[in-house]
């Protein structure tokens, strides 16, 4: 079912017509309005003007995350403060977060881009939508939870409650839509399973994941421990939130709204564009953002384009799900982890080679965890002082654990361990996890 | 119905259309809003053929409407109903109305011009009352009603008005616009110029706004009405209220 049937059906030539004008609104109004795109496209010695057609857009200049991040906090807002209603800002876990705003009517469409997300996965006001995404800073909580409501759901809000009221509410309260992250699904799905709490007793019957990418297996798992079927979407906060992309029943690639979002697909080393089927860091263009219009945005994100049409009516172009990131990012328990933080740490504790490993394990209940090896260093008493090897560990441990803001175990290991032969890349991510 | 692209046109070395995108759907009220001199009126010159185009696409209903004639693009069903009206005060009503069939009276359509006469009479009765008074006589809110009544002459199925509301009181103003909208129920298909957003968006789906010969904003005519830049410059309200 469509959401705005107008919309996302609307014929190839319609659409490509809204993006132009759409597209040229956007760099008229950023030009005069963000200090950063003024330099940027006089500088770049672009004359929008000369934008006539959707393909010019690869003369303008890319926007990085950096840039945003330079701009903290308020650099990259297109409006005057007083016409934001809402700011959201990333997690912000390699420093300063990013600060995104809305207006007005960045909010409506927003919530019926995520009202399409929904709507596409089957729901409708007859459904009870368990959200039990984080409601803060992040979008996602508070994203799906306006969407939902545009739609007619009943919204169970329950955000960061604890495992056990979780199952609570889902059983008796009939819950038939559980929002959140894929692998919080599972670990709700195990805790089912523990309590020996059959599936007959659930109303549950479907499953809107996002914010982390989650395997195909993984997909086949949940839906096989909660009975559900279980969709897949995309979004991101410099963009807007969730409600970028999303799977429609089909669940062969990922429908993007691109009445609001001009996608384009690049080779992240050459930075030129690649042709559908071929995987790339995927970088976006806002069309309709008033408060926080981002111009060929880098996302990191790495995905390729499916440009056949979709039997399911809708005229849009779809993205494959993700398969990973350009940097190295790692997704832990929804959380943003960069080995660069690791680095920093081991670089900065006296009695440590630079050299780490970082291992990510899933327990049987499907919590994720990061154990970080660390090297000590050959001057360093390893084995006569076992009680300074112990506070060794935990200085790091400590340390960690606050910068990543998650708590993770270390252990110390010989010196020369960890280095690799040729000195120059070792492997220092071990991914366990889909194992 | 109406597609324009990269739209460039001027007087002389003057340029004031920089490269415009817009269009206008079938069976839509679409409203251009903007200050004084952001090339509104200059849109519909070049849409109408009034003024050459420089650079850019324009299509109606898939036909190149490019280089064409003023009187060419009526014949292929765009009206225009002009800025001021620009009656001819010393005829009557009836004779400016049935100067708005000129292209169909020369194809020898007389009959379907009476029909055509008696359509536009049951749309504005007051017409039909006054149709052998001199057109200079008739007040400000009739003589916009003969404006459209003789672009409607040409059976246009895209009718373009440029300032409807210029020059006229406000009840006047909003029994225009409710003529505006009775014409889209009939099936025309309206794009409409205006200084007065407030008024125009009330009766419009979708509009843009036009700056120093740019379109800057596009969207619904509720979320132009909910944009604060809109708000500031178009509708009046003032920087003090929406204190810094």
């Amino acid at each position: 079912m469509m959401y705005d049937p107008a919309n996302e059906s609307l014929p190839r030539a319609d659409l490509e017509q809204l993006q132009i004008e759409r597209l040229q609104a956007t760099l008229f109004r950023t030009r005069q309005n963000v200090e950063f795109y003024k330099q940027a496209l006089d500088g770049g010695k672009v004359d929008i003007e000369t934008i006539r057609t959707l393909d010019d857009i690869r003369r303008l200049p890319f926007t990085t995350k950096g840039d945003l991040v330079r701009n903290y906090p308020y650099g990259m807002f297109a409006v005057p403060l007083h016409d934001v209603v809402r700011i959201h800002s990333t997690s912000g876990t390699t420093g300063k977060p990013i600060v995104v705003g809305y207006t007005h009517n960045d909010i409506q469409i927003w919530t019926r881009l995520v009202a399409r997300v929904l709507c596409a996965a089957g729901l409708d006001s007859r459904d009870f939508a368990q959200i039990a995404f984080h409601y803060g800073q992040t979008t996602a909580g508070i994203g799906f939870h306006y969407g939902a409501e545009r739609i007619g759901a009943s919204v169970i809000p329950l955000s960061g409650e604890r495992v056990s009221r979780q199952i609570m509410v889902m059983r008796d309260y009939r819950t038939t839509a559980l929002i959140s992250t894929p692998s919080y699904a599972m670990q709700l799905a195990c805790a089912i399973g523990e309590q020996g709490i059959p599936l007959s007793e659930l109303a549950l019957r479907v499953g809107i994941f996002g914010a982390e990418p989650w395997s195909e297996k993984k997909r086949e798992e949940l839906e096989g421990r909660l009975g559900i079927k279980a969709f897949d979407n995309y979004g991101i906060t410099e963009l807007i939130g969730p409600g970028v992309a999303y799977e429609c029943e089909r669940r062969d690639g990922l429908h993007i709204s691109e009445d609001h979002f001009l996608v384009e697909v690049i080779d992240p080393a050459t930075l030129e564009p690649v042709p559908p089927g071929v995987s790339g860091e995927l970088v976006f263009t806002t069309l309709t953002r008033e408060a926080y219009p981002l111009v060929r945005y880098r996302t990191g994100d790495i995905a390729s384009l499916i440009a056949e049409s979709c039997p399911c009516g809708r005229t849009s172009v779809r993205m494959s799900r993700l398969s990973g990131r350009t940097d190295d990012m790692i997704i832990v328990e929804g959380v943003n982890i960069f080995p660069s933080q690791i680095e920093q740490a081991v670089l900065t504790i006296d009695g440590l080679r630079p050299y780490f490993r970082i291992v990510l394990d899933r327990l049987e209940d499907g919590t994720e965890t990061i154990l970080v090896q660390a090297e000590a260093s050959s001057d360093f008493p390893f084995l006569d002082r076992l009680g300074e090897v112990e506070k060794l560990k935990t200085r790091l441990e400590s340390r960690l654990s606050s910068d990543l803001g998650l708590p993770l175990t270390v252990s110390l290991v010989e010196p020369k361990t960890l280095d690799c032969p040729d000195g120059t890349k070792y492997r220092c991510i071990v991914d366990n996890r889909n194992k | 119905m109406l597609k324009v692209r990269n739209l460039v046109a001027g007087y002389g070395d003057r340029r004031v259309l920089k490269g415009v995108s817009m269009h206008v759907g079938t069976g839509e009220i679409v409203a251009i809003i903007g200050a004084n001199g952001a090339g509104k009126t200059t849109l519909l010159k070049a849409l109408t053929g009034h003024l050459r185009c420089e650079s850019g696409d324009v299509a109606l209903c898939g036909a190149d409407m490019r280089r064409r004639r003023p009187e060419e693009t009526v014949g292929l069903g765009c009206a225009l109903v002009p800025e001021g009206r620009e009656l001819f005060p010393f005829m009557s009503v009836r004779e400016n109305l049935y100067l708005g069939a000129y292209c169909r009276l020369r194809k020898g359509y007389r009959s379907g011009t009476q029909a055509c006469l008696d359509a536009v009479y049951a749309l504005f009765p007051r017409l039909k009352e006054r149709m052998n008074q001199f057109a200079g006589s008739l007040s400000g809110g009739e003589q916009q009603m003969l404006a459209i009544g003789r672009a409607l002459m040409s059976e246009p199925s895209l009718i373009m008005l440029d300032e409807p509301s210029m020059g006229l009181a406000p009840l006047v103003i909003r029994d225009i616009l409710s003529n505006i909208s009775l014409l889209r129920d009939r099936g025309k298909t309206i794009l409409v110029v205006e200084q007065n957003a407030r008024a125009i968006l009330r009766i419009a789906d979708r509009g843009y706004v036009m700056e120093s010969g740019s379109l800057i904003l596009s969207g619904t005519s509720a979320e132009l009405l909910e944009n604060r830049d809109v708000q500031r410059a178009y509708l009046g309200k003032e920087y003090s209220s929406i204190a810094e």
